[in-house]
């Protein structure tokens, strides 16, 4: 019976064979192969300023072995911050593959360059690092950039040599291909030494530069020189919001991480440079500063009027260039006539590629007396700066006829007020500046007079002070005290007042701050010992006090006049204090 | 008593003195004060400083030359800067007058409202600063005299006054010098005047000034120059259309009379 097998179940059998057989070599065959382990790092962008992020996407790819973690090692110079991870499981040639993804943030803390080392990974006995990196982390977020070949932005001049007064037409353009989040804004461009006009509303289009196609975002300007010479326009500042793309860390996992990031920036144009040449010489009359393409229109707006009634003369002057500070013709009538400026209105179209306008100026003209008169030719004189020469259009002269007032008073004739005009002086009249500004003895009479007064006043001040300072006082009492010993020199002993000794007994008090009137000498000098007198102070103005008493009761015969040795002793004294006080 | 008042009497006198001889003094050196007395001993200085100083007379007969042409502008320049040496002499006032009624006319206004704008205080500048530095040197000297005791304290309120008055005027002659070398006066020559916008102002009407009207005037540019009404600006117009006041003696020849 074993041997005797149905076919249906000895094909069973082989089929279960060759299916264990594949399996078997399905998971032989990856151990048939070498373990392998691979880390990369990517880092994106390789350049910040500070302030802005950067992102570092580590991958570790597995073959063969079991996927290890991810360490970071320390990163100096950056605030790190880890986004997230995304695995992924691949099979292909019977190798399965395993990666691991982890995002990072980079956030700069200083300025220079960052350097990312090597990022090491192991499993088992098969080990892999990644190459080192840098990050460029530049200054201010905001400082504007010369930008990249994504996103920049220019400056182009029409013509960079000028008339004075003439049209330059700036262009300043920003080439992008990055996605803008929002609509760039133009900063009012430099451009000293310019009458600035901005032509329309900024325009988009797309164009071609060197073979690549870029969104151009345009606003143009319209330059004047109001000096001669090298100027300079720009640089004109832009600024964007770019959305930017990162690189998508895993393949496999395209929405594992924020895939734009907008990034905002400030982008410069380079300098125009314009070379303004003055206007040539010889400029006719009624030139008033206009420069460019022009044409006038007069006209009136009655050919008849009556006396006493206005008449109206309007010049339009329009065409291209600067209309603002073209001027207007003057207009004068045949006869004199009242004149007044019955009104003036300047329009400017920046909607074209060029700055164009128009002038008009409207002038009254009030004829008083009935007959005829016209409205003399009016001249306007420009500079063409294509032709290099001055250009003038004259107009017919407009006659006016002017009709009796008809019944009618000129009130303004009436009411004019008519003063004889004084006649002229045949004397010469006072002379001395226009200008306001003082004669300069004037203004010293009034400085020195200040000066003197405030310094008398601060020296009385100061003289006040002093004599209120206790120490000049004693000062002062003593040298007192010494001038007059000095004058009792030629005196006798006998009839010199007997104040000597009291001289004496005044001049320690002094030196010691001790009020010695009304005491005996015993009890003065005691009271200076009480007062810091030392020993050797009291002790030599006792014996000065003995020399003057034995002195002044001398016999006769025995004094004599001049100094004695008692009065030289006090005055040494005296001088002593006196130093030792000052 | 009686001596002590003598005394007194003399000092005073005497300080009083001082004061007057240091103002008659200030008053001889200066350029001006000599050209104005007409002395006929002046130095070779001083008679080139008078040649260069303009003549009020001169400026008068131009204004009135002007006047009789009917150019307001120039009438008008140049007797307001024959006004500004004398102020009180009726015939510059007169013609003066005229001319503004002429301008207030020609603007549309009330003539007898710009002839009756007189000067309030028909002083000189030159006068004025006098005046100032002589209030001031007196009122100094006599602080000094009450410093040094020659006179009494109850003087005190006088000389505060005095000084107060000296300093006062002497400001506001400064304000009135800086404001007129900062912004000079300036009178429109041409017929109409069209005063416009300037660089980078919005746009607006022109403003328009005629012959006679006057201005100050402010930055230059290129050939523009700022036109000040009322201590504000009002917009920017050729300078060839305007005179300065003070230049007025550059343009005197054109008017002579015949």
């Amino acid at each position: 019976m074993i041997g005797d097998r149905s076919p249906s179940r000895r094909i069973a059998a082989v089929a279960a064979a060759l299916a264990l057989t594949l399996g078997a070599l399905a998971f032989a065959l990856p151990a048939l192969g070498a373990d392998t382990i691979r880390v990369e790092a990517e880092l994106s962008p390789r350049e910040v300023a500070m302030g802005e992020d950067a992102q570092l996407t580590v991958t570790v790819t597995a073959e063969g072995v079991s996927l290890p973690p991810i360490s970071l090692p320390a990163i100096e110079g950056v605030r790190v911050t880890r986004l997230g991870e995304s695995r992924g499981l691949s099979f292909s040639m019977g190798q399965v593959t395993h990666s691991l993804s982890v995002a990072y943030r980079l956030h700069p803390v200083r300025e220079g360059v960052v350097t990312i080392p090597s990022i090491r990974v192991s499993s088992g006995q098969t080990t892999s690092e990644s190459a080192p990196l840098t990050l460029r982390v530049g200054g201010s977020r905001q400082a504007p950039r010369a930008g990249s070949s994504d996103l920049f932005a220019r400056l182009t001049l029409d013509r960079t040599e000028a008339y004075w007064n003439q049209a330059i037409l700036a262009h300043f353009t920003l080439y992008t291909r990055a996605q803008l989040a929002a609509a760039p804004i133009w900063e009012s461009p430099d451009a000293p030494g310019f009458w600035t006009e901005a032509l329309g509303t900024p325009t988009s289009s797309r164009v071609t530069v060197d073979g690549v196609d870029y969104m151009a975002t345009e606003i143009r300007i319209a330059y004047f020189p109001t000096r001669t010479g090298r100027l300079e326009i720009g640089p004109g500042r832009v600024h964007v919001q770019a959305v930017r793309r990162t690189a998508a860390p895993d393949p496999w996992s395209m929405l594992a991480f924020p895939q734009t990031q907008v990034e905002e920036l400030t982008l410069e144009t380079g300098r125009g440079v314009v070379d303004v040449a003055p206007l040539p010489s010889g400029a006719p009359a009624g030139f008033r500063g206009a420069v460019g393409h022009y044409s006038m229109d007069v006209r009136v707006d009655r050919l008849e009027v009556r006396a006493g009634e206005p008449v109206t003369v309007v010049t339009n002057i329009q065409g291209e260039g600067n209309i603002a500070s073209a001027g207007d013709p003057e207009v004068a009538a045949s006869i004199p006539a009242r004149t007044y400026p019955a009104g003036a209105a300047t329009k400017l179209d920046r909607s074209g590629a060029r700055l164009r306008g128009e002038r008009r100026k409207e002038t009254a003209f009030v004829p008083e007396t009935p007959g005829a008169f016209s409205i003399l030719p009016v001249r306007f004189a420009w500079f063409d700066p294509e032709g290099g020469q001055f250009r003038i259009q004259t107009s017919d002269s407009i006659p006016i006829r002017v009709l009796t007032p008809d019944g009618t008073d000129d009130s303004l004739r009436h009411s004019r007020t008519t003063r004889p005009i004084a006649s002229l002086r045949a004397r010469p009249g006072r002379r001395g500046p226009l200008d306001l500004e003082p004669t300069p003895a004037s203004r010293a009479v009034a400085i020195v007079s200040m000066l003197a007064y405030a310094g008398v006043w601060a020296g009385v001040r100061i003289r006040a002070r002093s004599e209120r300072d206790p120490r000049r006082a004693r000062i002062r009492e003593i040298r007192a005290l010494r001038r007059t010993l000095e004058g009792r020199r030629d005196a006798a002993p006998r009839s010199r007042p007997a104040g000597d000794a009291e001289v004496v007994l005044r001049a320690i008090g002094l030196r010691y701050g001790v009020d010695v009137l009304g005491r005996s000498a015993k009890e003065a000098l005691e009271a200076c010992g009480h007062a810091g007198a030392p020993d050797t102070d009291r002790e030599e103005a006792a014996q000065i006090l003995d020399i003057l008493e034995r002195e002044a009761f001398a016999p006769p015969a025995a004094q004599g006049p001049g100094a004695t040795e008692g009065l030289e002793a006090a005055l040494a004294m005296i001088r002593r204090f006196e130093e030792e006080i000052s | 008593m009686i001596a002590d008042r003598a005394t007194w009497r003399a000092r005073w006198g005497t300080c009083v003195l001082a004061c007057g001889l240091w103002i008659a003094w200030g008053i001889a050196v200066s350029p001006a004060g000599a050209s104005g007395a007409g002395t006929s001993e002046a130095s070779a200085a001083e008679a080139k400083g008078r040649a260069e100083s303009p003549d009020a007379s001169s400026l008068y007969n131009a204004g009135t030359v002007a006047l009789g042409r009917g150019d307001l502008g120039a009438a008008v320049t140049f007797l307001t800067a024959a006004a500004r040496l004398e102020p009180r002499a009726s015939d510059i006032q007169a013609n003066l007058r005229v001319a503004a009624g002429q301008v207030a006319r020609l603007r549309g206004d009330d003539e007898r409202a710009a002839i009756d704008d007189a000067m309030p205080f028909p002083v000189a500048p030159l006068e004025a600063w006098w005046l100032a530095a002589g209030i001031l040197a007196l009122a100094c000297g006599l602080g000094i005299a009450k410093h040094l005791g020659v006179i009494p304290r109850v003087a005190a309120p006088a000389i505060i006054g005095a000084l107060s008055l000296g300093i006062g005027l002497s400001a506001w002659l400064h304000l009135a010098a800086w404001n007129e070398a900062r912004h000079p006066e300036a009178v429109v020559i041409v017929p109409t005047l069209s005063v416009e916008r300037g660089p980078d102002e919005p746009s607006r009407p022109a403003v328009l000034l005629s012959a006679g009207e006057r201005v100050r005037l402010g930055r230059s540019l290129g050939d523009l120059v700022e036109i000040r009404f009322g201590g504000n600006p009002i917009g920017w117009s050729p300078g060839a259309g305007l005179w300065r006041v003070a230049d007025a003696p550059r343009y005197t020849a054109r008017f002579h009379a015949e």
